[in-house]
């Protein structure tokens, strides 16, 4: 198919204002893996062929159907701030469909059946000022709460730090309207029924898809009113294993907790940066700071009883017959700014560990696949210490933070892959995998399989789920035009031979 | 191309936190004008990955440099330098937009941004000619620069005449350049430009006053104020001078009780901090401590004020 052509008809669907050839329109500015994935791709570009910002679902439906025709790839794409690949495009003639332009309306919001209808290109953040002016929010808050849009959450199955509490996006979604690879419309779920089951949960399918199945043109959700009340504490033990100790001691208070991290002491420094840069340019006005210690628990009490909640806590974990001289230092933070830019820091904790360095770390390819791993939350201390002897053995800086109870784990290394030490990070990555696996985790807890991460599938769940998956992809997506080559239902691309990675760079 | 193009581009980690702040990317929610991909440009041009395009243009020089998106960028992007450096570079490939090159000539050959004659830089006061004309080019510690906007554009002439009929009454003795107050350059440098020629129109301006024995210079136009303060140092390291904005020395004779106002306003009143001369400058105070000494006046915050404006 000539490009040409294809840009003719695009145009013709779309208007000249809404379709662009242009480099700095195609080039892959969104994914924060992009940079490094590049190298590890042998004759992938990661550049669209077409950039296009669709009005409304005729132009999407128009365009499917032409794709589809002449097996033109699609990447529906939202903010672009995946973190597994989600939306680079890796064939030729790429259209990637971009919401955030035109399609970002809220077209309903309905507090008596606490439901909103969306399209795909509505920001997270813009949503829940909207419905905090109600009293209402959208629990489902990724760390990308800043910047990511509802199509995205959805078509990633977004979560976060209080998912244990309130959930992952998928427990939100009651239904969708999807544009399907043959242009066909379907709509799945209801939008004011919070119960049903009939027949297939389709909306549970399409949740977490990543643009493999269908592009959705609207979102029903379910909103919650917001809980009243809110404090932050952080709680600072000497090490890991004291940390650990408290954390089940925490779990029996019958408290309520909204959010529950750990963070090592390099997480902290991060932390630290970013509240330090902060407080230096007067956009917080009282100095905060995180006691770096290798143990500390950050935690957010929410509810009607939370004053109460909080002294519990309190003498829980200043219980010397427990903690002997290791009682922590305890930080409680109660005015709402002063909480957010904690959670703030915490949120940005990577990059602040980056800024803080002298000069700043800049891992130019980092190792993608032990990112966003989760292990059975009785086993997070396991896997913590065992990351941290092969981080040891290997000489790489672990920065590790998680979200406990629910298990997953957060491991950044910021170790820059060289010719030099590629094996060598090859085969840490190996080892910490298969730690995870060992202890019946996943690779993958928040951020999606993506395209890095398809290699590991298999591994994880055998072929003939595998299978299944890909028969579910062939009946939706005979043309494969949807996000092509991704979430390992398609032809997985193979990966430069680690021994010549160095050289691209 | 200066490695400032690259700098950022790895160390930015595309959390896309920019894409909330940036004015101009929410006026239109193009991807392409948001200060990551800002970065990501810059970046793929000095690594050859892509051409000058014209969206590449857009971007780079669409941005007003607000630096509203350093604010909130947890990895520390300095956002502002790498467009700078980039606006540079396709300047000097000869891709730059004409109304930029207009205008940077126009700053070389008639010293103004106007293309106007530099005669005609004392226009704005020809309603206090009585006032001002026995103080131009004539010594004192205080100088009154006024900069090209307010010099040329009748509409901004009651600035620095509002100004010069304060000074009058608080007995402030004060000097102006007249026309030999070149512009301030402020153009060159938001361009990324630093060349031997903006040297000579800074050391112009910068000569000019140790002449007239000037120990402080009094600046009503942000821009030009930052100009002054941040760039001017950089090339005279010795720079002779205090740089005040006029609000500044207002809220000082205020304090000291030179300057009273007994005139009522009762209006209620909003103060935008200017990104030059809040963020960009840190002067915060000195405009709220004016507003809160005029009676009956209110002042009411906005919801971003000072460095988050």
């Amino acid at each position: 198919m000539k490009k040409e052509d294809i840009l003719a008809k695009l145009i013709d669907i779309c208007g000249i204002n809404d379709v662009s050839i242009d480099d700095a329109d195609l080039i892959a500015t969104g994914d924060w893996i992009a940079k490094g994935l590049e190298a590890f791709y042998k004759d992938i570009s990661f550049k669209a062929g077409f950039l296009v910002t669709p009005k409304n679902k005729n132009e999407i439906i128009q365009i499917v159907k032409y794709a589809n025709k002449n097996k033109i790839p699609i990447i529906p794409r939202a903010a672009n701030t995946s973190l597994g690949g989600q939306v680079l495009p890796i064939k030729e003639n790429t259209i990637l469909m971009d919401f955030g332009v035109h399609m970002n309306k809220i077209l309903e919001i309905n507090l008596q059946e606490e439901y909103v209808v969306v399209e795909p290109g509505v920001e997270f953040w813009f949503l829940q000022e909207k419905l905090a002016k109600d009293g209402y929010f959208f629990p489902a808050e990724p760390g990308s709460a800043f910047s990511c849009m509802i199509g995205g959450m959805v078509g990633n199955n977004a979560s976060g730090a209080s998912s244990f509490r309130f959930g992952t996006t998928r427990d939100y979604v009651r239904g969708l309207e999807i544009v399907l690879a043959d242009g066909s419309i379907i709509h799945t779920g209801h939008k004011k029924n919070e119960k049903s089951v009939a027949g297939y949960d389709l909306t549970s399918l399409f949740v977490g898809s990543e643009g493999t199945l269908g592009i959705f043109t609207e979102i029903y959700l379910k909103i919650q009113s917001i809980p009243k009340n809110e404090i932050s504490v952080v709680i600072a033990f000497k090490n890991l294993d004291i940390a650990f100790k408290a954390i089940k001691i925490i779990r029996d208070l019958n408290i309520d907790i909204a959010l529950l991290e750990y963070v090592d002491s390099m997480t902290i420094t991060g932390m630290n940066a970013n509240l330090k840069f902060r407080l230096k340019k007067g956009i917080i006005e009282k100095k905060i700071k995180v006691p770096k210690r290798d143990g500390t628990l950050l935690i957010r009490l929410i509810g009607p009883k939370y004053k109460e909640d909080l002294q519990k806590l309190q003498n829980a974990m200043n219980n010397s017959e427990i903690f002997g001289e290791n009682l922590p230092k305890i930080v409680v933070l109660q005015e709402p700014i002063e909480q957010k830019h904690l959670w703030d820091a915490r949120h940005y904790a990577g990059p602040g560990i980056a800024r803080s360095m002298d000069p700043p770390i800049v891992p130019r390819i980092f190792i993608p696949a032990v990112l966003d791993i989760a292990v059975p939350p009785s086993k997070i201390v396991e896997f913590l210490k065992q990351a941290k002897t092969i981080s040891q053995e290997f000489s790489i800086l672990p920065i590790t933070f998680g979200h406990i109870f629910d298990g997953n784990v957060h491991l950044i290394s910021t170790q820059n892959v060289t010719k030099e030490n590629i094996s060598k990070i090859k085969a840490y990555q190996e080892k910490i995998l298969a730690v995870v696996y060992s202890l019946g985790g996943t690779i993958t807890a928040e951020h999606g399989v993506g395209l890095w991460k398809q290699q590991f599938l298999e591994k994880e769940y055998g072929k003939a789920t595998i299978m299944v998956m890909k028969k579910i992809k062939q009946s939706l997506d005979p043309n494969n035009i949807l996000n092509p080559d991704k979430m390992g239902v398609g032809e997985i691309p193979t990966i430069v031979d680690f021994e010549g990675l160095g050289e691209k760079r | 191309m200066s490695e400032e193009m690259i700098k950022y581009y790895y160390l930015c980690n595309v959390c896309g936190t920019c894409r909330q702040q940036c004015t101009v990317f929410r006026t239109n929610l193009l991807e392409s004008l948001t200060p990551r991909s800002r970065i990501a440009i810059a970046g793929e041009l000095y690594l050859n990955k892509m051409g000058i395009t014209k969206k590449t243009i857009e971007s780079i020089f669409s941005c007003v440099l607000c630096g509203i998106c350093e604010n909130a960028c947890p990895s520390g992007a300095k956002v502002l330098e790498t467009i700078k450096a980039t606006r540079n570079y396709i300047i000097e490939q000869g891709e730059g937009p004409e109304d930029i090159s207009k205008l940077l000539n126009s700053i070389m050959e008639e010293k103004n941004i106007f293309l106007l004659d530099n005669e005609d830089r004392m226009s704005w006061a020809d309603n206090i000619e009585d006032i001002i004309k026995d103080k131009i080019k004539k010594k004192a510690e205080i100088a009154l620069f006024v900069g090209c906007q307010e010099s040329f554009k009748g509409s901004l002439y009651n600035i620095p005449e509002s100004l010069v009929l304060i000074f009058n009454k608080a007995g402030v003795d004060f000097t102006l350049l007249g026309e030999e107050e070149w512009c301030c350059g402020a153009p060159y440098f938001l361009m990324g430009i630093k060349n031997e020629k903006v040297e000579e129109i800074v050391r112009h301006n910068i000569e000019k006053m140790k002449k007239l024995s000037v120990k402080k210079i009094i600046i009503t136009c942000p821009g030009c104020y930052l100009a002054w303060k941040e760039e001017y140092k950089k090339i005279d390291t010795e720079l002779p001078f205090k740089i005040l904005h006029s609000t500044e020395i207002l809220a000082e004779l205020i304090k000291d009780g030179k300057l009273q106002i007994e005139k009522e306003y009762k209006k209620k009143v909003v103060f935008q901090d200017p990104c030059d001369l809040a963020r960009h400058s840190g002067v915060f105070e000195a405009p709220r401590i004016i507003l809160k000494n005029v009676p009956g006046l209110e002042l009411i915050e906005l919801e971003r004020e000072k460095v988050d404006a």
